[in-house]
């Protein structure tokens, strides 16, 4: 499997059996792509985008030794195939995730240069992405504000009571100012991600 | 609703690892081909994302959590974010928008609020009241267009300004591919100005026909405070050279003696001598060094010159750096 390439005969043979129409092609191409990276992060897979591409490749492998997508279900033999090289990275590798040592919450490392210097780092970065944010708030909407600021209020656990009279009072289902806050945040992130890249 | 509420909570297992395999798989193939089924899994993962951000979930599901996403450098720079946001959300100042449902007190009758009754209003009062009332609503209308203007005027502004932060991104870009461009045609005219450095150091020693090849190649070297520190020699030893001459040139105070020793990249020393006089070479005070040929390999080097006082004390050492390509 690891000797076999993609070609652009067999991308172009994937891409036609997609959708005929090429521009749509490469949209589900991308959809599929990003959904195959959801299915392996959501399973504990560290290399979740490795893998996506070895699924993509291996689909289009099939479809180039003559193997169809199902019209009605184009997806499934993705997902067979994803599944399949799930699990052989479980076979391959110790089947539990990743120890917490570098997580959020590190111990204070007192008297090390290089844990002094990863803090240092740390907080510069945290420092520019505050600037970032603060930057990319107040170019929403004013509504947008309120109602993430609504949505997201901290302290005690908005329960999905509390959220009902949110949704009420902006006139919204509980359904829609869910997706509208996740709407708002998202554009918050990637706002703040530009700007950091700029930053850089 | 109650059957949102127990598809949510299923999806929030299901991130959480909290499902058998065959729930899993379900919840997979579904998602694979409902687009909004997918679209409510990442709104599901992001409100697990917030509530842990804002230390609202669960002991339980707090930890789940930190083992099925924080393993994940992106998602702990996710969450970072989400906290930061939710630090800074309660600074940010907004209006609350207008609520449909927000109730308004209203006079049920302008008598029942007017300070004075109709027995006693004069003609004149009366036509100064009707006055100053056309006047605020006159005013009423005129505030009215007047912040649909600025609105309109704030909305081209952004709008400009948008189109504005554009330009100069791709502005930005061009500069960048610019600067890069500019950079290597610099490397391209140093490459150059060394080799027609050797050329002239060969033309200055070897009294040769223009076709015969010279057996010492030389390089001028000025004294440099750290490796890597501005621009660095390089000098190509062609396979027939015999020796290879340095020229240092000093700064500083005159002695009467130096000491030179080469090292390599490892910190090995490759060649020293002791010994050495200063000698003039124009209007610069050179140390003139012969290094045979076969002893330079392909290396980044460091030539370590120390002045020696009369009583053979050692003083100050300068360092030269350079490049032997081959």
């Amino acid at each position: 499997m690891m000797g076999w390439m993609l070609t652009e005969d067999a991308l172009s043979q994937l891409l036609t059996q997609l959708d005929p129409d090429r521009a749509r092609a490469a949209e589900k191409y991308e959809e599929l792509r990003r959904k195959l990276m959801k299915f392996f992060k959501w399973r504990g897979c560290l290399q979740f985008e490795e893998y996506a591409d070895r699924t993509i490749d291996l689909v289009a492998r099939k479809l180039s030794g003559g193997a169809e997508l199902q019209a009605a279900n184009p997806s499934a033999l993705f997902y067979g195939v994803a599944v399949n090289l799930l699990r052989e990275h479980w076979r391959k590798s110790v089947n539990a995730p990743g120890p917490l040592d570098d997580n959020l919450e590190l111990e204070n490392p007192a008297g090390d240069p290089e844990k002094i210097r990863e803090q240092e780092e740390a907080w510069h970065e945290r420092e520019t992405r505050l600037a970032c944010l603060r930057q990319c708030l107040g170019k929403l909407p004013s509504e947008s504000v309120y109602l993430i600021r609504q949505y997201y209020s901290e302290g005690d656990a908005l329960d999905k009571e509390q959220r009902k009279q949110i949704a009420k009072r902006l006139n919204l289902s509980a359904t829609a100012l869910r997706s509208r806050a996740f709407r708002i945040r998202g554009e918050l992130e990637q706002c703040v991600n530009k700007c950091l890249k700029a930053v850089e | 609703m109650k059957d949102e509420r127990a598809n949510e909570e299923m999806l929030a297992r299901y991130l959480l690892g909290q499902l058998s395999e065959e729930e899993q798989q379900r919840i997979e193939q579904r998602f694979f081909d409902d687009e909004q089924y997918y679209q409510q899994l990442l709104e599901v993962e992001d409100e697990l994302r917030c509530a842990y951000a804002r230390g609202a979930l669960p002991r339980a599901r707090q930890e789940q959590f930190e083992r099925r996403f924080l393993i994940f450098a992106d998602e702990r720079k996710r969450v970072e974010l989400a906290r930061d946001m939710i630090a800074e959300l309660p600074q940010v100042s907004v209006e609350e928008p207008w609520r449909p449902d927000s109730r308004r007190s209203e006079p049920t009758t302008v008598r029942g609020w007017l300070p004075w009754s109709f027995g006693w209003l004069s003609p004149a009062r009366s036509f100064a009241l009707a006055a100053a009332a056309l006047v605020i609503v006159a005013g009423g209308v005129w505030l009215l267009f007047e912040t649909a203007r600025l609105r309109n005027q704030l909305s081209q502004l952004r709008a400009e300004r948008a189109a504005t932060e554009q330009r100069l991104d791709q502005r930005s870009a061009e500069e960048r591919a610019r600067a890069q461009q500019l950079s290597q045609q610099l490397e391209q005219e140093r490459a150059r100005r060394a080799q027609l450095e050797q050329e002239l150091a060969r033309r200055g020693g070897q009294p040769s026909a223009p076709s015969a090849r010279p057996a010492v190649i030389a390089l001028l070297l000025t004294p440099g405070l750290v490796r890597g520190a501005g621009e660095t020699k390089r000098l190509a030893l062609p396979p027939d050279i015999r020796q290879a001459q340095l020229r240092l040139e000093l700064t500083g105070a005159a002695h009467s003696r130096y000491r030179a020793v080469l090292l390599n990249s490892d910190g090995s020393v490759v060649w020293r001598r002791a010994g050495l006089q200063a000698r003039l070479d124009g209007a610069r005070r050179v140390i003139i060094l012969n290094i045979p040929a076969r002893l330079l390999a392909e290396d980044d080097y460091e030539l370590k010159l120390t002045g020696v006082d009369e009583t053979g004390q050692p003083a100050r050492a300068d360092s030269y750096y350079f490049t032997i390509l081959k």
